[in-house]
């Protein structure tokens, strides 16, 4: 009898993205926080350059791992949610963030819906945010008794 | 910047389910969602048991205005999932955790949260909880188990139907989850519908009365449950003796060949979800799952024509054993 199929299948696919390797690298100043930022797409990497800076000497306060994703559906109002140490924000699939503040990463995978200019006013500014809001709630740990009124923040 | 908290001290409601041998413990604002999980409902949170949490809000943004495909992602320890333009869930490997933020719609779902959501939570935490999901359909014959792995399309469902109705019990027609349990290794099921393609009808007339609808990896199938459509008697776990690695052929027939532990050890490990190096610790512990597993009975079945056919030539086989 032969074997119309062969049972050992080779590797499976990466579905959820996990390995997309980020080789092009950059450090950024936004206002105080250094940040080293990791990605897979040249025309990302292009809008970052205007804050770059060159000063390795100072050890980045948080990584994004920025990833270039094939999905070609629209951007959606963003949806913000945190759960502590974590927050995540949704614009549809085409533009998804998570913010582990413990470990101070960022990732997000960046569908084709998000381009030059959908980067630099839209994306960017909420990455930046996040950041922020990241560095003030690691502070708070830190520092409990510290209220910081400058974060807005509700439950749904 | 408005940013929705979910905070499980904050959630009215709180309640542990026991769930393909991990204990699920969810916090909620929402009475539907504890409805729709109330079938593995337990009373207490057992020390030393797999667990893991799941925390899920509903959200006041509105129903959702779409079905859109489910859309996963991942990075590291983090993987996301939407399912519609309002529900949006972050599986934390590291933490243990799921967190959800829905729409009303999906809350009042019960399939989605017994078919969707919890086979998807352990399938992308399990490694982390101990839990192992193996590709294999699994049945019990008094008392011992008999897994059935094999390629997408190689017919475990349809064979673990066609043993069901010949005195297996069913726990899973496709994942399976494994747990090492001291010296010995046990599987579990949830009771998911079984999935059959559109063609399965000519092998099981019971399907007659149902339509074929999209699946989630978008093929047409029936995806219905065993135990009310085919009489099908169910149980949610198993001590696995019987490892069958299942290969068709297209000339109708069926034989067994012993095979050697490492060619199944080989098939298992080939369809793990590949996980990042910051979970190496979990990557090792499963592997050892795994090894546990496949020091079993292994079996190669080449079988071709109706799935009865060899049903019951496996019948036979675990009659004589």
């Amino acid at each position: 009898m032969k074997s119309s199929q062969t049972a050992l299948c080779t590797e499976p696919p990466d579905l959820l993205k996990r390995f997309v390797p980020t080789p092009l690298c950059a450090s950024l100043q936004f206002e105080n926080a250094l940040v080293h930022v990791q990605t897979n797409d040249l025309s990302i990497l292009n809008v970052l350059r205007e804050y770059e800076t060159h000063s390795a000497s100072r050890h980045p306060q948080f990584v994004w791992k920025l990833v270039r994703d094939d999905v070609q559906l629209p951007l959606q109002p963003p949806t913000i949610i945190h759960h502590d140490p974590v927050t995540f924000a949704s614009m549809g699939p085409a533009c998804l963030v998570a913010v582990d503040h413990e470990k101070r990463e960022l990732f997000a995978f960046l569908g084709i819906a998000v381009d030059a200019s959908t980067l630099r006013f839209h994306v960017l500014p909420l990455l930046h945010e996040l950041t922020q809001s990241a560095s003030v709630r690691a502070t708070e740990d830190l520092i409990p008794d510290h209220k910081i009124s400058s974060m807005s923040t509700s439950n749904a | 910047m408005q940013i929705h908290t979910i905070d499980r001290e904050e959630m009215p409601l709180r309640q542990h389910f026991f769930v393909a041998g991990a204990i699920c413990r969810v916090s909620t604002n929402s009475p539907a969602i504890m409805n729709a999980l109330w079938q593995w409902r337990c009373s207490h949170d057992a020390a030393g048991v797999r667990s893991f949490n799941l925390d899920v809000r509903v959200g006041s943004l509105g129903d959702r205005t779409d079905h859109g495909t489910p859309h996963f992602r991942g990075r590291d320890h983090l993987v996301f999932a939407t399912f519609s333009d309002r529900d949006l869930f972050v599986f934390d490997l590291c933490r243990r955790s799921v967190v959800g933020f829905v729409s009303k719609q999906t809350a009042e779902d019960r399939r989605f949260w017994t078919t969707l959501l919890i086979p998807i939570a352990l399938g992308v935490l399990g490694p982390a909880i101990g839990l192992v999901p193996v590709h294999a359909a699994c049945l019990d014959w008094n008392g011992k188990g008999l897994m059935i792995a094999g390629a997408s399309g190689a017919g475990k469902s349809t064979l673990a139907v066609a043993l069901s109705q010949r005195g297996f019990s069913l726990l899973s027609d496709d994942w399976t989850y494994v747990a090492q349990e001291g010296p010995s290794v046990t599987a579990y099921g949830i009771s998911a519908p079984v999935k059959l393609l559109a063609d399965a009808p000519l092998f099981f007339p019971e399907l007659s009365r149902f339509e074929p609808a999209k699946s989630l990896n978008g093929e047409m199938a029936f995806e219905v449950d065993a135990g009310w459509t085919f009489g099908s008697p169910v149980q949610s776990q198993s001590n696995p003796s019987w490892l069958v690695l299942l290969e068709r052929v297209a000339q109708t027939g069926c034989e067994m060949a012993r095979l050697v532990g490492d060619n199944m050890w080989t098939f298992f490990e080939r369809n793990l979800e590949r996980l990042p190096a910051t979970l190496a610790e979990t990557d090792v512990r499963r592997s050892e799952t795994i090894a546990e597993l496949t020091k079993k009975d292994c079996w190669l079945l080449r079988y071709g024509g109706p799935p009865q056919i060899a049903a019951e030539a496996l019948r036979q086989f675990c009659e004589g054993m």
